[in-house]
């Protein structure tokens, strides 16, 4: 009669602490940031003028962590009209070492775009670029540039990378379409 | 040794004239009641000998039975241990057999065992039956449940949807399979319930909290999904079904075939699968890019049933994959305010059955062992059941590894002991006891989503039920204890950091039904849930996709506790009028949400953050359905569902609620000749209002505001034919009818995309005896 309650109240009270009593896992797995890109290197130079700088943009938080991490916003100091050669690496330094991410752009240069925007669009503080880099179909990819400079001034310089573009001569954002992998904005002072 | 002497008398009264009389279509229904008092008898067991059908009398004392041919029939009444006892009832005609019984307290109530669908509390309920199953099949159950009212789908665009109970959903809703909580769909609105929808021959919604029989999280409601009883007869039966669906180019085909053996009756066995194809689906103008999908599953049964004790083990196993519109995909908040602004979608493609990144691999497997045996005392069970849910992940990558970016596991161990006792006098009820343990894990090196922990729960539960004349009143007390093991990836380095958590909860119920008279009926329900914080509530730390957000967890949360009052009236007046109405309101303490918080910089620019929070919510509501047939052929209905959702702390509107709706049909029915059966033609729209209700912050929390108010409009037909003898039903279903341009609020793809265009649906279905 009421044994048989009390008996299957002890089996469910048994199972229960022997699932309790489970050895516990110290090893738990330890997840990965996918694909992280924490750092876009930009390296102006001018042979004539004996120029060349490497400037940072480097936000380490990736979408782990609800803070910014480490911060580095290096200004774009240049002078007033003036052209320079640029060359983009995109890295994660996060990794140790940090891994560079520039190689597997260009490796699938087709799926990625740089694309740029000057504030000023145009007059002292803005920048302009041209003679961007093509990729495999001929089509515009942008890691390297010609970069050139307006009158002196403080403006904003804008870098954007796209990937899978629905559209690879867009020159927005939006005109070229796809998944922003990156967009960093650098301070620029020209005198 | 025959302590008590029952069953003195029988007496069949018929009370309600027939219809025409066609043979072996008339439909009995049969009361039975205490010869001295007239009271009902609840949950008692009756098996119709010469149709060999079990069936469970319901709180009104009554069964109801279809298809039955005129004739002398043998209804046993099953009782304890001793002897049981038959009546003959001789059926004429279609109509109301009322079978009087001397009381006794032998009678077995209800008797799991005998594979009737689980017994309900007795709560606001609705019921999607076999024939409404079958009407929409090749639909996810989500998309099946819609035609419950009150209840909407959260969905991602056309292919994952999950239910949304009173404006409840996720981790706020339970589903039962087959008795036995799924355990797969805590975590988000991308994660539709895996369940096939072929192995349910009866879904039944309890509306409101219900925690106190089927545990934590039942805040919202529970969605119970059973199968079929097992073949009561010997030899084999089977069906097949086919279906072809039109916007998606999708094929559906399901077969069961089951056997009861002639030489050992006491063993039957079925065993189930299904599976479908489907490539991207249409929206008005468009394809949409990579939303194909797959899905094989499979299910067996076999069970040892004696009467008075048995023994069940089903197993089953869910697969799917599931496209996921790349366009739904957004880098950055410019990305998703490209893609809100752009009126077609912003990634083009033509058809295919292809599935690329993104997309999700789910596989759900269950094993459910059951036993039972009934004494003197009630009626014993015992169930205990493992689930395994693993879902793989593969994003859109710069370099194809050929890998899944996310491997997650879901481990969980239940059981259950329950005892029905037997009756006392009017009161009969259940007591039980549940444990549950539960393993989430993932692969290392998989992207950060929630961290992996054990969970431990157990808890107590009793539910009594008195019923005295038209009236019955049901009481419940539960208590919980729910333990937390887990490990959280910190800092730079990603070090697990181990949290203990600790939740206990007591819930209580109690309901009342009142019949007034034949026809009138209303019922109240007060009653309790809770549910602790999930995992991800506590410690999601990380971006949004579909959102271009970052959510961030909370490990503070407390549990969230509802109080819900659902009163509830109907108004039946014999296959003419239908009236079914209900009101709800339901507070919901440490209601948990998600706020936005300050603006944070990566190097996809700035992102807005959103913190979990809690707030004191109250949601109040009404469904109201109306049916009506105006003579044999035409039947109309119509239905509407308010919903009020506030936040009491800030006095303001909730979030992501279901607006307001209504939707009407009409029906027309004909049996053309012998051989032309059960022919139908029907419509049915559906308006549905823009929300207007939103917080007063909408414009700086989400973007744009919900879209605007919509109609749709559904038709279908169908038929019953013969192939020498071999009957065959068809029939032929087309939603959005008129190729509607629309987006829903409850819907994750409102940025991005409309709503899928015009479905045409064919199905045809062959049982096999």
């Amino acid at each position: 009669m009421n044994n048989k309650l009390i008996k299957a109240t002890m089996i469910a009270l048994a199972v229960t602490t022997q699932f309790s009593a489970c050895k516990k896992d110290e090893n738990a797995p330890i997840p990965d940031e996918q694909e992280l890109i924490t750092t876009l290197k930009i390296q102006l130079s001018n042979s004539s003028k004996g120029f060349m700088k490497t400037f940072v943009y480097k936000v380490e938080n990736g979408f782990g962590s609800g803070s910014g991490g480490t911060i580095q916003i290096d200004t774009i100091k240049l002078e007033p009209g003036v052209s320079y050669d640029a060359i983009m690496s995109v890295q994660n330094e996060k990794a140790i070492p940090a891994e560079d991410i520039t190689n597997e752009i260009l490796e699938k240069d087709d799926e990625h775009l740089f694309v740029f925007d000057s504030t000023p669009s145009s007059g002292n503080g803005s920048v302009a670029v041209s003679d961007g880099s093509k990729d495999k179909n001929g089509a515009p990819l942008n890691q390297t540039f010609k970069l050139t400079t307006g009158g002196s001034g403080n403006g904003k310089f804008t870098i954007q990378l796209m990937h899978l573009p629905t559209n690879k001569s867009g020159t927005t954002p939006a005109t070229a379409g796809g998944e922003t992998d990156l967009a960093v904005s650098f301070p620029v002072v020209i005198e | 040794m025959l302590r008590y002497l029952f069953i003195i008398s029988v007496m069949i009264l018929l009370y309600v004239p027939a219809k025409s009389q066609d043979s072996c279509k008339m439909a009995v229904k049969l009361s039975l009641l205490e010869s001295h008092t007239k009271e009902p008898l609840s949950d008692v067991l009756l098996y119709i000998i010469e149709t060999r059908q079990n069936a469970l009398t319901d709180e009104n004392g009554s069964v109801f039975l279809d298809n039955i041919c005129p004739g002398k029939y043998h209804i046993h009444i099953h009782s304890y241990e001793t002897a049981d006892t038959t009546l003959l009832v001789i059926i004429e005609k279609s109509g109301n057999y009322k079978l009087l019984v001397n009381h006794s307290e032998q009678l077995l109530h209800l008797v799991e065992v005998h594979d009737k669908t689980e017994k309900t509390i007795l709560q606001q309920k609705e019921v999607l039956n076999i024939n409404q199953l079958r009407k929409n099949s090749g639909k996810s159950i989500s998309e099946q449940l819609k035609n419950i009212n009150g209840v909407n789908t959260l969905s991602n665009g056309g292919t994952i949807s999950k239910p949304v109970i009173h404006g409840l959903h996720s981790n706020r809703i339970l589903m039962l399979n087959n008795g036995i909580r799924q355990e797969d769909q805590q975590w988000g609105s991308e994660h539709a319930p895996n369940i096939d929808p072929f192995i349910a021959n009866q879904i039944t919604v309890l509306k409101g909290a219900a925690g106190v029989r089927y545990g934590t999280d039942a805040i919202g409601g529970v969605i119970l999904v059973d199968p079929a009883p097992l073949r009561s007869e010997n030899g084999w039966g089977g069906e097949l079904n086919l279906g072809a669906f039109s916007n998606n180019k999708m094929g559906v085909i399901s077969g069961t075939i089951e056997h009861r053996f002639a030489k050992i009756p006491a063993i039957s066995f079925r065993f189930q699968a299904s599976g479908k194809q489907g490539g991207n689906y249409r929206i008005p103008g468009y394809w949409v890019a990579n939303t194909g999908v797959q899905e094989r599953n499979f299910s067996g049964t076999i069970a040892y049933q004696k009467p008075h004790s048995g023994a069940e083990i089903f197993f089953s196993r869910f697969e799917n994959t599931i496209g996921i519109y790349s366009g739904s995909h957004t880098g950055s908040e410019q990305d998703l305010k490209n893609a809100v602004n752009s009126d077609k979608p912003l990634i083009s493609s033509g058809f295919t059955y292809k599935i690329e990144r993104p997309r999700q691999e789910v596989s759900h497997q269950l094993l459910r062992i059951k036993a039972n045996l009934d004494n003197h005392l009630g009626v014993w069970t015992m169930l205990y059941a493992f689930q395994n849910n693993f879902r793989q992940e593969y994003d859109v990558l710069r370099v194809e590894n050929g890998k899944p970016q996310l491997n997650l596991t879901l481990n969980t161990h239940s059981i259950n002991f329950n005892l029905d006792h037997k009756r006392i006098r009017n009161l009969s009820g259940q007591i039980g006891i549940d444990g549950v343990y539960q393993h989430n894990t993932f692969n290392n090196g998989d992207r950060i989503f929630i961290p992996s922990y054990y969970a431990y729960s157990t808890a107590a539960y009793a539910i009594e039920r008195y019923t005295k004349k038209a009236w019955t009143t049901e009481a419940g007390v539960r208590f919980d204890y729910k333990h937390f093991d887990l490990y959280n990836p910190e800092g730079t380095q990603l070090k697990n950091v181990r949290y203990l958590f600790d939740y206990k909860n007591p819930s209580a119920t109690l309901a009342i039904k009142n019949k007034i008279n034949k026809r009138m009926e209303w019922n109240a329900t007060l009653s309790n849930a809770w549910r602790a914080p999930q995992a991800s509530e506590l410690f999601s730390a990380g971006f949004h996709q579909g959102g271009a957000r970052i959510e961030i967890g909370n490990k503070n949360l407390k549990p969230e506790a509802s109080y819900s009052l659902n009163l509830g009236g109907k108004y039946q007046m014999e296959e003419k009028v239908n009236v079914d109405i209900a009101l709800y309101t339901q507070f919901i303490q440490n209601f948990i949400y998600l706020s936005p918080g300050a603006d944070v910089l990566t190097i996809r620019g700035y992102y807005k953050t959103f913190n979990y929070v809690q707030t004191n919510a109250q949601l109040t509501g009404t469904d109201l359905a109306i049916s009506y047939s105006w003579n044999k052929h035409f039947n109309s209905n119509a239905q509407l569902s308010l919903l009020r959702a506030r936040d009491r702390n800030r006095k303001d509107w909730l979030i992501l609620m279901p607006s307001d709706r209504l939707s009407a049909g009409l029906k027309y029915t004909v049996d053309m000749n012998e051989k032309l059966k059960d022919c139908f033609i029907g419509m049915q729209g559906q308006y549905v209002l823009r929300q207007t209700r939103i917080p007063a912050n909408f414009d700086q929390i989400d973007y744009p505001r919900p879209p605007a108010a919509y109609f749709l409009l559904n038709a279908e037909a169908g038929l019953q034919f013969s192939i020498r003898r071999q009957p065959v039903f068809c029939s032929i279903s087309a939603s959005n009818l008129l190729n509607t341009k629309y987006r829903d609020y409850m819907d994750i793809f409102r940025y991005f995309i409309d709503q899928p265009g015009t479905n045409i649906a064919l199905r045809l279905r062959v049982p096999f005896n």
